[in-house]
């Protein structure tokens, strides 16, 4: 389905320039880049729900410490996958070619967006579940602690990317349109805790050097 | 009544019945049917009992891709799938291999390539007319490069009748963002039997999609709704069957053929149509003269400017880009001229040395991954044009026919196959005439015999030859009476190269800009020059207002509204500003302002050693300190690209090769594609003064170890962004070390490490792009 376009933050573009600083020229390209991203993103968002047996889902294996520790309270899950489309791509590339700078502002700006999208979407889910009394894990991401990247073709097979919203994944487990995230959520009759996200759970957190360099992804 | 149409009756969705008798989420429905051949059947026949009269049969993923790890051939699948669709056919029905999108999207958009689509679709093609299908239907497309492939292979390797439909979303486009307009257009060019819209959308929404596209083509239409809009989480469609015929009933206003369903129908739909008995209308309207691309759609019924700068006729910058085969420095000339106001590129490759078919496909493709104007193949060589019609991403011009026979014989089969516009040449075997009525008598023949090869008037642009006015004066006279006769009486578009006129003279640009006014007076359409003349667009956009084009003059307003006469060419310099400061502060328009007035008093390598890579130094530093950010680092960067591209003019100018500190090769490893930290490297390498061998992404190990050795490069960077690509960069490493090439390695990307880098036994870790900048420095000296 489309989705609303989401307001995205400064400071989380910020974080993806990895710039503790703005001066005149980031915050005329900021604005520029922004006003472009809108006019370029087509927000999609599908999501399905799917029970689970034994913390094990039917029809995805979920591999790996983290996913479970997630899950361990959960008797289903939402497998969810959004995209900013393949215009954002596209201007990437011919960005990269005219002006890096521009390019390198608008990629931050779409990231931050994509991740704006999934935020929302996170908490739209989020009340309608607990209406109905049931609470939702955090959102956790193929890649993310020791979860595979590969299981990410499975997330977009059960939820039928390809055909709802245009979202394909290449052998080597790259999305494209790039601008994407694929998701899994579980949904547990009490709340659950928000632990899973950021630097504490990266497999890359002992050598990375965004972190070496003092900056987190801890929010 | 005369002007209805009796309507067929397609079926309703599989996959949705399917799901019912146990298909689970993410197994395909191919595979399933392959084992359940009596649940397949008896879906079949309910869809005929309930009146469709054309069933699609359970292959719509049945490519060799998506069956790769189900152990069944293409041929197993489709022909036990087509089988069970006719054990439930009665004596009329007629059973259609359906074919769906292959699941990876095409270049420019993914990274399949043309001809591994086109052979995917061929072999099921192949199959399916084997097994007694008596219809090729292809649908939920929503990538005009994968229809284009897949009607190909329809048309070449079977006979029979093609069905095509895609699936839009509201804002009419496919995910891809294809218009329903090009979609149409490219439909009826390649002459396919119908074409229409499936899936995504209920029906109330797919009528304006179904409107704009019955504007652009006379073809039967095919609709094929979705039961409404699913709801998100469940999954369901909540559509009733009566409340989907009743809506599909305000279609019948169109030149509609086909209607069924698709995800959320079921046979009681199919019935409920059925019993409504739709008609649809016979229109045959005249369709309009367009070029276009999947995005963009353009119309001939303005002035529409033809860039001509990618062309290296007398043109340094382009012969450059072409001998470095520098497809980026071709796509940024691209993008000026867009950004100019061209609203048509044409693409000349031709070059002695130069392979001009391997080039003409290479330029291209990069263009269509980058621009989305259309382009206009200029080649003489039909060998050359066919290649580029082929992956062309929409319909293109060809530039250019003549009134020569041979010339007919050769090109136009070849505008019909592929559905192009042609330029037609007002010359023929005598040569160019001299009159204007000989002229427009060759502009009558080449329309005639156009027509007699099934290509429409509308698609045939006539161009009626510029002469240099210094050799021939009386003939510009004679180009305007030809342009006047042939739009009066021949009433097609005209094309014409505008430059040529001065040729010899002094202040060209008068002399252009005012034949450029003359001629578009006398009916020109869309002349060929260069955009990047301030003087030549001015002249476009005056007349567009005077012609009565541009309404209230608003796009004259809009460019215009700043400035004031005399004042055009203002430059952009700040005063007071260094140029060290210029690009600290990141600004290029200021840097490339101060480098071009330093060129007058230094030399070039003068500028390079004793200005721009201090100043880059300076940024650097400020950056290793943290007063800068990576931001700032690549705007300060960006900026001294300014100055070394005007450093690079006036060498090439000078006929002097380019100033280079030492060779290095980048390139982001086999099977990831993400490549923003890559590019950043390399302009921050190029303007070091180093000469960079971008390979680009997804870069198999051969290509780099191959291009390493060719070309003697002592420093090789490599680039990975995932974990899952970190073993093709570790193979990359090992091939390069087994080959011997004497070279130094340095990696970098998000998952790279120092440690990584040690393990591998990689010889640098960059961790930034100024990292590599410095590595560059302590390799080359």
């Amino acid at each position: 389905m489309l989705w609303k376009t989401p307001k995205v933050k400064e400071e989380d573009i910020l974080h993806y320039l990895g710039s503790q600083m703005m001066d005149e020229l980031l915050h005329k390209q900021m604005e520029e880049m922004m006003t472009l991203l809108n006019q370029d993103v087509r927000c999609q968002v599908i999501y399905r729900t799917l029970p689970l047996e034994n913390h094990q889902c039917r029809y995805i294996k979920l591999q790996g410490k983290s996913i479970q520790a997630l899950l361990k309270e959960s008797h289903a899950v939402i497998i969810m996958a959004a995209t900013l489309g393949i215009k954002t791509d596209r201007r990437l590339r011919a960005l990269e070619i005219s002006d890096m700078g521009k390019a390198y502002v608008y990629n931050a700006c779409a990231n931050a967006m994509i991740e704006a999208v999934c935020d929302d979407v996170n908490e739209q889910l989020r009340r309608q579940y607990a209406k109905r009394q049931a609470f939702l894990t955090d959102r956790f991401s193929c890649g993310y602690g020791d979860l595979p990247v590969s299981t990410q073709k499975t997330f977009l097979q059960v939820v039928d990317a390809e055909r709802k919203i245009g979202l394909h994944v290449s052998e080597s487990c790259m999305l494209v349109p790039e601008k994407s995230v694929t998701a899994i959520i579980g949904i547990a009759k009490t709340v659950q805790p928000a632990i899973v996200r950021g630097c504490r759970v990266c497999a890359l957190k002992e050598h990375c050097e965004y972190r070496k360099g003092g900056t987190v992804c801890e929010r | 009544m005369k002007d209805k149409a009796v309507i067929t009756l397609l079926d309703g969705a599989m996959g949705t019945m399917l799901q019912e008798k146990g298909l689970t989420p993410g197994e395909l429905p191919e595979v399933f049917g392959y084992h359940h051949g009596d649940i397949v059947t008896s879906i079949h026949k309910a869809y005929v009992e309930s009146g469709a009269d054309i069933i699609y049969a359970n292959t719509f993923q049945a490519n060799r891709k998506k069956l790769k790890k189900s152990g069944f051939s293409v041929q197993k699948i489709i022909t036990s799938a087509i089988q069970q669709a006719k054990k439930a056919a009665n004596v009329t029905t007629r059973v259609a291999l359906d074919i769906g999108p292959i699941g990876e999207l095409l270049e420019p958009n993914g990274y399949l390539t043309f001809d591994e689509a086109y052979d995917i679709f061929k072999e099921m093609v192949m199959a399916g007319e084997q097994a007694g299908a008596d219809l090729i239907v292809f649908e939920t497309m929503s990538d005009l490069m994968e229809v284009k492939a897949a009607i190909l292979a329809a048309k070449e390797n079977s006979n029979l009748p093609i069905f095509v439909t895609m699936s839009f979303e509201k804002d009419h486009r496919t995910f891809t963002g294809c218009c329903a307009a090009s979609f149409a257009l490219l439909a009826e060019r390649l002459r396919v039997d119908a074409v229409g819209v499936n899936c995504s959308l209920g029906p109330d929404d797919l009528l304006p999609i179904v409107e704009e596209m019955a504007a652009y083509t006379n073809l039967p239409l095919i609709v094929k709704a979705n039961a409404g809009l699913p709801d998100p989480l469940t999954n369901t469609y909540a559509m009733q069957a009566h409340e989907f015929a009743n809506s599909l009933q305000r279609f019948t206003h169109l030149p509609i053929r086909y209607i069924g369903g698709c995800c959320g129908t079921t046979p009681a739909f199919i019935a409920e149509l059925k019993q409504h008995a739709m008609t649809g209308t016979m229109v045959a309207k005249k369709i309009p003269s367009c070029v276009c691309t999947p995005t963009k759609c353009v119309t001939m019924d303005e002035v529409r400017v033809i860039g001509e700068r990618i062309n290296p006729t007398g043109n340094k910058r382009m012969k450059q880009a072409l001998l470095d085969h520098d497809l980026d420095e071709i796509a940024a000339i691209a993008m000026e001229q867009i950004e100019a106001g061209a609203e048509v590129l044409d693409v000349n490759v031709g070059l002695p040395g130069i392979d001009e078919k391997q080039m003409m496909v290479e330029v291209i493709r990069h263009l269509q991954t980058l621009v989305d104007v259309p382009l206009q193949i200029d080649s003489t060589d039909p060998a050359v044009i066919e290649a580029a019609l082929r992956i062309y991403n929409g319909i293109a011009i060809v530039n250019s026919v003549n009134g020569e026979i041979s010339s007919m014989q050769q090109i136009l089969p070849l505008i019909e196959r592929y559905g192009a516009n042609v330029v037609g040449l007002t010359l023929d075997e005598q040569g160019i005439a001299n009159d204007a009525s000989k002229r427009y008598q060759i502009a009558k023949r080449i329309l005639t015999t156009a027509q007699q090869y099934h290509i429409e008037k509308e698609r045939v642009f006539i161009d009626c030859l510029t002469l240099t006015v210094s050799a021939q004066q009386k003939s510009a006279i004679e180009t305007l009476k030809t342009l006047h006769m042939v739009k009066e009486k021949l009433q097609v578009p005209t094309v014409l190269g505008v430059s040529n006129i001065s040729f010899g003279l002094p202040r060209r640009l008068l002399l252009n800009q005012s034949f450029l006014t003359m001629a578009l007076s006398a009916g020109l359409n869309m002349p060929i020059i260069n955009p990047n003349h301030a003087a030549m667009m001015e002249a476009v956009y005056s007349f567009r207002v005077l012609h009565g084009l541009d309404v209230d003059a608003q796009a004259y307003i809009e460019r215009f509204a700043e400035q004031k006469d005399g004042e055009q060419n203002k430059g952009n310099e700040k005063a007071g500003i260094t140029i060290d400061m210029a690009i600290q502060k990141g600004l290029k328009e200021e840097t490339r302002a101060l480098c071009k007035k330093l060129l007058e008093k230094e030399t070039p390598l003068t500028i390079v050693d004793a200005y721009l890579i201090p100043a880059l130094d300076k940024v650097g530093n400020l950056y290793e300190n943290k007063q800068l950010y990576l931001p700032q680092l690549i705007n300060a960067a960006s900026a001294s690209q300014a100055a070394f591209d005007e450093i690079r003019q006036q060498l090439q100018r000078q006929g002097k090769t380019t100033i280079t500190k030492g060779k290095i090769l980048l390139a982001t490893v086999r099977g990831d594609v993400h490549d923003i930290g890559k590019n950043i490297v390399k302009v921050v390498l190029e303007n070091y003064g180093y000469q960079v061998f971008d390979l680009g992404k997804d870069v198999p190990v051969d290509i780099i170890v191959k291009t390493a050795v060719e070309k003697q490069i002592p420093l090789i960077g490599l680039s990975a962004l995932m974990t899952t690509t970190l073993a093709a960069m570790e193979e990359t490493i090992q091939a390069l070390h087994a080959c011997k090439h004497p070279c130094k390695i340095m990696i970098g990307g998000a998952v790279v490490s120092q440690e990584y880098a040690d393990k591998v036994q990689a010889d640098y870790y960059a961790k930034d792009a100024k990292a590599s900048a410095d590595i560059a420095k302590e390799v080359f000296g």
